[in-house]
């Protein structure tokens, strides 16, 4: 074996390493590898992630949608996703769109904790004025269109501003908000 | 004070509660309302919005009682109620049912007071009705020692009641 061709092997070694790298890196094995929640790996992950919620006449009552999602097998709190947005459908008013940072959906899909900074959103219509809660760390129940937090709650509509420290929400018809404790308003008049 | 219209209303309370479906905000426990110099401390407040801005503040308490400054180095007229509603738009301030206010010299208790926070108009009574009896109390103004001619009776008072009472009082 000359000199030559032992360098050929080297270099063709190497360059297999760093292609097969590249590979690990482009199918996101590692990163799945790096995600190991509570000492279990992923079973499996969704990139684009959607899913629908239908009532009992088949409309579409909520929509959960992420940019990632990445399912734990055993572990009580589920399916992970980052960017969630989950929407609420109602018959007369317009849709009330969640948007978090993380949330995390438990086994049974009954709950939704949303983490990080959320905002909830509702536009306006002829009726109704556009309301936007900004609050963290809300607690939803997609199934009673519920949703709770401890956490400082803040509530704008047209140019009032309401804010409190914990929540309560409905997102159905008809909704209700309440603020749990040290509630601040403020209702401009001009 | 007249700017007092102009300024927003803040609230501070235990707890709120806002409902889409009757379009109101009800704050409850120690709430306590501004708008400029007008202050109003209450058990409870219901706020009626129409096209999202405030339209009605309604206070309860036992009693809801509210003071303002009528204009700069003025004394503060002060008032009570079981019930009191606020009308921003109108200036108009209605105090019901064990209604008392005091303003400068004068006292005026009823069932039902009318006060304007612009131009600090106190009405009170009700012409359509008997039940709004109207009771003024009027103290003389304190004489001051060289006042001449008049003999100073701090007790004699100048009691009046009738049916409505409508004073002007700048």
């Amino acid at each position: 074996m000359t000199h030559f061709s032992e360098k050929f092997i080297y270099i063709f070694l190497t360059g297999l390493a760093l292609l097969s790298w590249w590979l690990t890196q482009y199918t996101g094995l590692i990163q799945a590898e790096k995600e190991k929640v509570n000492g279990t790996y992923p079973d499996y992950f969704s990139k684009s992630y959607t899913k629908w919620e239908m009532d009992e006449t088949g409309q579409v009552k909520s929509t959960l949608t992420a940019e990632e999602m990445t399912h734990y097998a055993t572990d009580d709190w589920a399916t992970h996703t980052k960017k969630p947005v989950m929407t609420f459908n109602n018959e007369k008013t317009p849709p009330w769109v969640v948007i978090a940072e993380t949330g995390v959906l438990s086994k049974d899909g009954k709950k939704l904790q949303l983490n990080g900074k959320v905002t909830v959103n509702r536009a306006n219509t002829q009726d109704l004025k556009q309301l936007t809660i900004n609050t963290s760390n809300l607690m939803v129940t997609p199934e009673t269109s519920y949703a709770e937090t401890n956490a400082w709650a803040e509530l704008i509509s047209a140019s009032n501003v309401t804010t409190g420290t914990g929540m309560k929400m409905t997102f159905k018809e008809p909704i209700h908000v309440e603020l749990l404790s040290k509630v601040k308003g403020k209702y401009e008049t001009k | 004070l007249e700017s007092d219209a102009d300024q927003p209303i803040t609230i501070d309370s235990n707890t709120a509660t806002y409902d889409d479906a009757t379009s109101t905000s009800i704050y409850t426990g120690n709430v306590i309302s501004i708008q400029g110099t007008i202050r109003v401390n209450s058990d409870k407040l219901v706020v009626y919005f129409l096209d999202g801005e405030a339209d009605k503040l309604v206070f309860t308490g036992n009693k809801a009682k509210f003071k303002q400054t009528p204009s700069v180095g003025a004394e503060d007229v002060t008032g009570e109620a079981l019930t009191g509603e606020y009308y921003p738009k109108k200036n108009l301030l209605v105090l019901i049912k064990e209604a008392t206010v005091w303003q400068g010299n004068g006292t005026y208790s009823s069932d039902y007071i009318e006060y304007n926070s612009k131009s600090s108009v106190v009405k009170a009574g009700d012409n359509s009705t008997d039940a709004k009896r109207v009771h003024v109390l009027l103290k003389p103004k304190q004489k001051t020692p060289n006042d001449t001619g008049l003999k100073t009776d701090s007790k004699k008072n100048d009691d009046t009641s009738g049916k409505t009472s409508d004073q002007n009082l700048q």
